[in-house]
């Protein structure tokens, strides 16, 4: 589904992603791992056509076009904080991104989406100003599910949100995998990674330098592969 | 790793055309802008200010038309009444007795006054003399009001733009700020769609601003007493509403375009006040000071001395004489007083004939300087949508420059006819006993009365001066607000 070859993309003198290559399959959730300057958002920039690699090859869900039309007609992508329009309500909001995709949505069509995705009814007709950042998160994901995309793409997804939110959002994530999604999660945050990924790998200043089957290794031992890496890379 | 608990079906987007979705998704964008601004405070209250000051500038011009149009009626009534009846004089002594006409005013002219406050809305016709005109309800106004003229036309083309910014400036900045655009771009969002439908609303808001001043002119057009001047009224109404549209439109675009290609909201505004401050400000200031400087106009005090001063010497000395002899040869008579028609009646003709020609040499002068006045101040509406949009809107209500031009000259015409008349009927009826003809009301009455009426707009001198600029600006602009959501759709996120 997510097929990085031979990635670099430099900025003047600095080389942020150096020769990536990088494989999620369908249903897979693979994370990102890496201090901060590693590379990752540039990774996540290059796969979604915002930045312009320098060489290598991506493709998303198989796709020849470039990155830019793939994402768009593939991918779905969920920042760090969520965008949302303050004076819409959640319904507001995911009926807006819908009519921008082209569909004309039911409110009980949105409604359903919403719930299934976890949103408290009673918030549904709030304004999101008042939303927390869990809950924006929700919103994001019921966005990615009104386009259908077969490729999700998120960056640090869970910074910020408290444990039952973080939970929540994994569950969801695990769902839309399940489903059969390709999910490329970049991220700090190592136990989440180990509670919802399959693979991992350590970008350290542009270098795919190790990569994990998160089924053979458990919290603690991710935890001490990622320092013992860093500490030989430092 | 975490159970799936909650299965989720992804399910792709039907495909629709191209251009559904793009309606679809405008539709969308207008939908959600209106909610968003129905529910912003400081939404309400540009609106309200500016819907305040509309309805004052809509109350004032409609109760100065209305005003005006009942005064200017019973002033051209009575002038007609006190003409016909003044009782019976000689001829000449009545083209010295005069009379007054009076300019007709339209209720476009109440949404665009033009120069009406400046040039006068009144002359008295009279003989040997092309009197200026009087009346000029600026001169009576006080100082305060001097300083801010509050008008329809000055709301739209000055304050609608100004709001437009304030409503307007986040357009596509704030979605740079609040980190929407990856979103938009990973979703192929129609960034057009959604600037289009954005852009629609802030026109409507604007002339949501400048509803009250129409509809309270609208209001007194209705009840008004005067019949319009135009002949091509409607016509003048469309262009009016489409030029203004189409300047709305400009601002709309040009607020698009600022705003997608600035880093942060406030680089947006600021950017954008300084624009609408250079284009609704500098540049038609600018244009009227280069204009006076390309084509000076000389002042009214050198002009009437010119004018007096060339009334005074006759072109040729001896063609009274000529003339008069040549009138007794063709009569056969030794002496005037023998003569079957009136020697003076051909004489008054003879020098109103000399003073027409003056006339037209200096006013005619007069007007070309105005002329070429107009027409530079018009390229600068090149620059400025305002210059061009400000052209075309007095030229539609009858209120610029050229209009009253061409009311100057119905009124000359007007004079002409009554000296010609006055002139031709003292020539008829020569002294009898030494007794003078006296003129009577039939005669009086054989002067058809002054009426009116504005020539049709020139198409082609409007698509040359004002349409065409309107246009090729809407156009750049249009221009600037795509390639502005290109760099949205392909540029830097930041």
């Amino acid at each position: 589904m997510i097929e990085i070859d031979n990635l670099t993309k430099r900025y003047a003198t600095h080389t942020a992603v150096d020769g990536l290559n990088l494989h999620v399959a369908a249903g897979e959730v693979y994370a990102l791992l890496g201090p901060n300057g590693a590379g990752k958002s540039t990774t996540i920039g290059c796969l979604l056509g915002f930045v312009t690699p320098d060489s290598g090859t991506i493709r998303l869900a198989g796709s020849t076009l470039p990155p830019a039309q793939a994402a768009v007609r593939h991918a779905a992508y969920i920042s760090e904080n969520v965008a949302l329009y303050d004076k819409l309500t959640g319904v507001e909001n995911v009926e807006f991104f819908m009519r921008l995709l082209g569909e004309r949505p039911s409110r009980r069509h949105i409604e359903s989406l919403l719930a299934r995705a976890g949103l408290p009814p009673h918030a549904w007709h709030r304004l999101s100003q008042g939303y927390s950042k869990g809950m924006r998160q929700k919103v994001g994901i019921v966005m990615a599910l009104a386009k259908g995309a077969r490729v999700l793409v998120l960056d640090e997804p869970t910074s910020g949100l408290d444990p039952e939110a973080s939970v929540s959002f994994g569950e969801l994530i695990l769902s839309l995998a399940d489903e059969g999604a390709a999910v490329l999660m970049a991220t700090h945050d190592l136990f989440r990674a180990q509670e919802l990924a399959h693979r991992c790998g350590m970008l350290v200043a542009g270098h795919l330098i190790s990569e994990w089957n998160l089924g053979e290794l458990n919290a603690g031992e991710l935890e001490r592969n990622y320092l013992d890496t860093l500490a030989v890379r430092v | 790793m975490l159970a799936n608990s909650n299965a989720i079906i992804l399910t792709p987007s039907p495909s629709v055309s191209d251009t559904a979705r793009w309606w679809r998704a405008f539709h969308g964008a207008w939908q959600a802008d209106w909610r968003e601004r129905r529910r912003d405070w400081r939404v309400w209250l540009v609106l309200g200010l500016g819907m305040l000051l509309a309805l004052c500038a809509g109350l004032q011009s409609a109760l100065h038309l209305q005003s005006t149009q009942q005064a200017r009626a019973v002033a051209a009534q009575a002038e007609s009444e006190r003409w016909a009846h003044q009782g019976e004089k000689n001829p000449h002594t009545a083209a010295h007795y005069g009379v007054y006409v009076f300019k007709p005013l339209s209720t476009l002219a109440a949404l665009d006054p033009g120069v009406e406050k400046y040039v006068g809305s009144s002359v008295w016709l009279e003989a040997h003399k092309q009197n200026e005109f009087v009346h000029r309800p600026a001169l009576d106004e006080p100082g305060a009001s001097r300083q801010l003229q509050l008008t329809p036309a000055l709301l739209l083309q000055v304050l609608a733009p100004i709001a437009m910014v304030f409503l307007g400036f986040g357009l596509f900045a704030a979605e740079r700020e609040r980190g929407m655009l990856p979103t938009l771009r990973v979703n192929a969002a129609p960034l057009g769609a959604l600037g289009a439908a954005r852009a629609v609303v802030l026109i409507c808001l604007a002339l949501a601003i400048a509803l009250p001043a129409c509809l309270a002119v609208v209001l007194v057009h209705r009840h008004g007493i005067a019949a319009q001047p135009f002949a091509d009224a409607g016509a003048r109404l469309v262009l009016l509403v489409l030029g203004y549209v189409l300047y709305l439109g400009t601002w709309a675009s040009l607020i698009a375009a600022v705003s997608a290609w600035s880093p942060t909201s406030r680089a947006s505004l600021g950017a954008l006040i300084g624009i609408w401050a250079l284009l609704t400000l500098v540049v038609p200031r600018a244009a009227v000071e280069l204009a006076q400087h390309a084509a000076p106009l000389p002042t009214m005090q050198q002009f009437r001395e010119r004018v007096d001063a060339a009334l005074g010497s006759p072109h040729d000395p001896g063609e009274e004489e000529r003339q008069q002899q040549e009138l007794l040869r063709q009569y056969k008579v030794d002496k005037v007083s023998d003569l079957p028609v009136n020697w003076s009646g051909i004489s008054l003709a003879r020098g109103e004939d000399h003073g027409n020609r003056v006339f037209d040499a200096h006013y005619g002068d007069l007007f070309a300087r105005l002329q070429r006045q107009s027409d530079a101040i018009a390229a600068a509406g090149w620059l400025s949508p305002a210059v061009a949009v400000a052209g075309l809107s007095g030229a539609a209500a009858g209120s610029d420059t050229a209009s009253h031009i061409d009311f100057i000259r119905s009124a000359e015409q007007q004079r002409r006819l009554i000296q010609t008349t006055l002139n031709n009927a003292i020539t008829r009826n020569p002294e009898r006993n030494g007794q003078r003809y006296l003129g009577d009301r039939a005669l009086w009455e054989a002067i058809p009365p002054f009426r009116f009426r504005f020539a049709p707009l020139d198409w082609s001198l409007l698509l040359l001066r004002q349409l065409l600029p309107l246009a090729a600006l809407f156009c750049a602009a249009l221009g600037l607000a795509l390639l502005g959501v290109r760099h949205l759709r392909e540029g830097s996120l930041r």
